[in-house]
């Protein structure tokens, strides 16, 4: 072992100042560059609605990528002659230390940079991750931070990438659906239930009309179900627009004649 | 459209009645935004205002007196567009018939654009009967009483007199129980059973009844966008001769508004001013927003004294006017900078774009049906129309119990990008 440390050592190339001085100042910009580009990007995204916003934040992780990326790049050939033996030898010292010492961060890590290209979220998606709900506000380099409705700040390793699902409720796009639930008693007009629940999403002014408007059906043991699927205007709105549908859907029903009813908890369990 | 018995080619009548997929917008070769960008660079890298001349020469010029601005920039007078929606029925009645004719047409005006007025004018000359619009009670009415008081259906096509219903956007409300009036009276009239008639429409009341209640294709006209030939021709030319000749100016460029008058054709075109091209891109082609802001926009200059040089033959700049102490003659009418939009509040919301679309898509609404609308609370509700009022965004139409709220024209086409940036229904104008 010891003598190999002379070879180990062989492979880093012997830095001068000027090589130090090198490496800091690409290292300062990359690290500005990525300071400024999550600041200003979120910034901007957040005075801008819609598509707009949308992909301007999801642009933020994948931009600090090709930062890194490039200041890498940069500062490899100035530390290690990049030979295919060197950067083997590298790669193997640097595999046997992560092994170790630093699996689930590294892990974590790597699968940043699999999110980055995977996208299984993005900033101002809406997830549920790990059995949290909220909207995806940063996807760092090893961890991934949701605002839940509570205004809680969830901060979850990407290494759930590997184990766990990940449900998207927009997936990359600006909009997103919102179910909202009727429960009533069966002795009712179901085809007239159904047209004034559609004119209830239709005249919500929180709809966004370049999407369905879906009313279903299900009989339940205890009545029936109804389920209004429509989605509006900013994902952000999605339980302000159920409320909306909720309150103003009960007033419908009850006008023509479709009594609530509140499921029997050990029916529904 | 010409008149062979005139010595020179007559400019066509700006008024023209269109499908909806014959509507052009007119568009502008340098934007106003790449405009206002460019001029604040200039500032930024220069340190002076590009249009510091401009703008000192601004200072001297003043608004016209409201006698004078009635007599420059009167009215619209509407009857001209139902002229041309009597010649568009016209020449289609005259075609053989076809897939596309229809009995019953939607005239589809952008806001601010009267189609109830264009009607009521083409009501009078053809004598059509003008239905009487219902209230808020009928359109929330469970049983279509308002349909069952509309007259019979004719027996004899050849008796049949066409029926106007002017408002549409009066028969339905943005509500769950608002919608039952609007999709029966439309059954009724494409279906033919109230024979050959004309309904007018808001443009924004007709994109959403689209989503309610598909209309039958190329039933909708419009009214084709103006541009800067057209407003030249309609706010200018009538001025421009006799005694009382008034000679209209750009106050950035001090050069006159109206092309030469032996200029024709394309070339007349090029040669409209690009206050005017400008003008019609940014009003997005709508007369009736354009009247507003030419009206806004004309200045004159104080009292002329004689000249002091022996100078004559082209008019003076404003600003070498204002530059050389001289002051010019009433006969010569400025068209001002733009006029700088009502900005919104910082805290713009939901909230707040509830209240524009519910009046946008409604035309008007009084306090207490758009708090029956909308989710926001009656007193909040009230605090931000005060709010959106004193900032030029919203305004009163009527008085009393009749008190209605709008947005007015010269808010429209902010309000109108803040809808559209936040991904809500806009018209297609």
């Amino acid at each position: 072992m010891l003598e190999d440390s002379p070879k180990l050592a062989g492979l880093f190339n012997s830095l001068d100042r000027s090589a130090w001085i090198e490496i800091a100042a690409i290292a300062a910009v990359a690290v500005l560059l990525v300071r400024a580009s999550q600041r200003a990007l979120p910034w901007i995204a957040n005075r801008l609605h819609g598509r707009a916003r949308h992909y301007l934040l999801a642009s933020v992780p994948l931009l600090r990528l090709v930062l890194i990326v490039i200041a890498s790049g940069l500062i490899l050939p100035i530390v290690i002659e990049p030979s295919l033996r060197n950067m083997v030898a590298l790669l193997g010292a640097a595999g046997l230390a992560i092994g170790f010492a630093l699996k689930d961060y590294v892990s974590s890590l790597i699968a940043g940079v699999v999110s980055a290209f995977e996208q299984p979220y993005r900033p101002g998606d809406w997830v549920e991750l790990d059995g949290h709900y909220g909207e995806v506000v940063h996807v760092g380099m090893r961890t991934v931070s949701l605002v839940t409705v509570d205004d809680d700040t969830i901060i979850v390793p990407h290494l759930k990438l590997w184990t766990s699902a990940v449900r998207n409720a927009n997936n990359g796009s600006p909009v997103l659906q919102c179910a909202a639930n009727f429960l009533v008693h069966p002795q009712h007009d179901a085809r007239r239930a159904r047209e004034v629940l559609e004119d209830v999403a239709l005249t919500s002014p929180f709809l966004y009309f370049d999407a369905p408007v879906v009313v279903s059906i299900a009989e339940e043991t205890w009545g029936t179900r109804y389920t209004v699927r429509a989605y509006p205007v900013d994902p952000r709105q999605q339980y302000r627009f159920v409320s909306d549908l909720t309150v103003r859907g009960r007033e419908a029903l009850a006008r023509i004649g479709a009594e609530a009813l509140l499921p029997q908890v050990s029916v529904l369990s | 459209m010409t008149d062979a018995s005139h010595p020179r080619r007559a400019p066509p009548s700006p008024w023209r009645i269109v499908t909806l997929d014959e509507h052009v917008r007119p568009t502008d070769s340098q934007p106003a935004a790449m405009r206002r960008r460019w001029r604040a660079l200039a500032r930024l890298l220069r340190s002076e205002d590009p249009d510091q001349a401009h703008a000192r020469a601004e200072t001297e010029l003043r608004s016209l007196p409201n006698v004078r601005l009635e007599h420059l920039a009167p009215a619209l007078d509407w009857s001209a567009a139902a002229e041309a929606l009597a010649s568009f029925l016209r020449d289609e009645s005259a075609r053989p018939p076809d897939a596309s004719h229809a009995r019953v047409r939607v005239l589809v005006c952008p806001p601010h654009c009267a189609h109830e007025q264009i009607l009521a004018h083409w009501a009078a000359r053809h004598g059509a009967r003008i239905l009487d619009l219902p209230d808020e009670a009928d359109v929330l009415a469970d049983t279509p009483r308002w349909l069952e008081s509309l007259p019979p259906p004719p027996t004899d096509d050849r008796d049949a007199r066409p029926w106007v219903l002017p408002r549409l956007e009066r028969c339905f409300l943005r509500h769950a129980q608002g919608l039952t009036l609007l999709r029966s009276f439309l059954a009724a009239a494409f279906s033919g059973r109230l024979g050959p008639g004309l309904i007018g429409c808001d443009s924004w009341a007709f994109a959403y009844v689209q989503r309610i209640w598909p209309l039958p294709a190329g039933v909708a006209l419009t009214l084709q966008g103006f541009d800067g030939s057209a407003l030249a021709e309609h706010f200018i030319r009538p001025f421009c001769s006799g005694v009382h000749a008034v000679e209209f100016r750009s106050a950035r460029s001090g050069k006159p508004l109206l092309p030469e008058p032996d200029s024709d054709g394309e070339d007349r075109d090029a040669a409209i001013a690009p206050e005017l091209r400008q003008l019609a891109a940014h009003v997005r082609g709508n007369p009736g927003l354009a009247w507003h802001y030419w009206r806004e926009r004309l200045r004159s200059a104080p009292q002329a004294r004689p000249a002091q040089d022996g100078e004559s033959g082209t008019a003076p700049s404003a600003a070498d006017t204002a530059s050389r102490g001289m002051t010019l003659g009433e006969d010569v009418v400025w068209l001002g900078e733009d006029i700088a939009p009502p900005g919104l509040p910082a805290d713009s919301g939901d909230d707040h774009a509830f209240i524009f679309h519910a009046l946008l898509i409604h035309r008007s609404l009084p306090t207490a049906l758009l708090a029956h609308l909308l989710p926001t609370p009656e007193p909040r509700l009230q605090s931000l129309l005060l709010r959106l009022e004193a900032l030029g965004l919203v305004a009163r139409d009527g008085g009393g119990e009749a008190e209605r709220w709008q947005v007015p024209p010269l808010a429209y086409l902010t309000v109108r990008e803040f809808l559209r940036s936040r991904s809500y229904l806009t018209d297609a104008f």
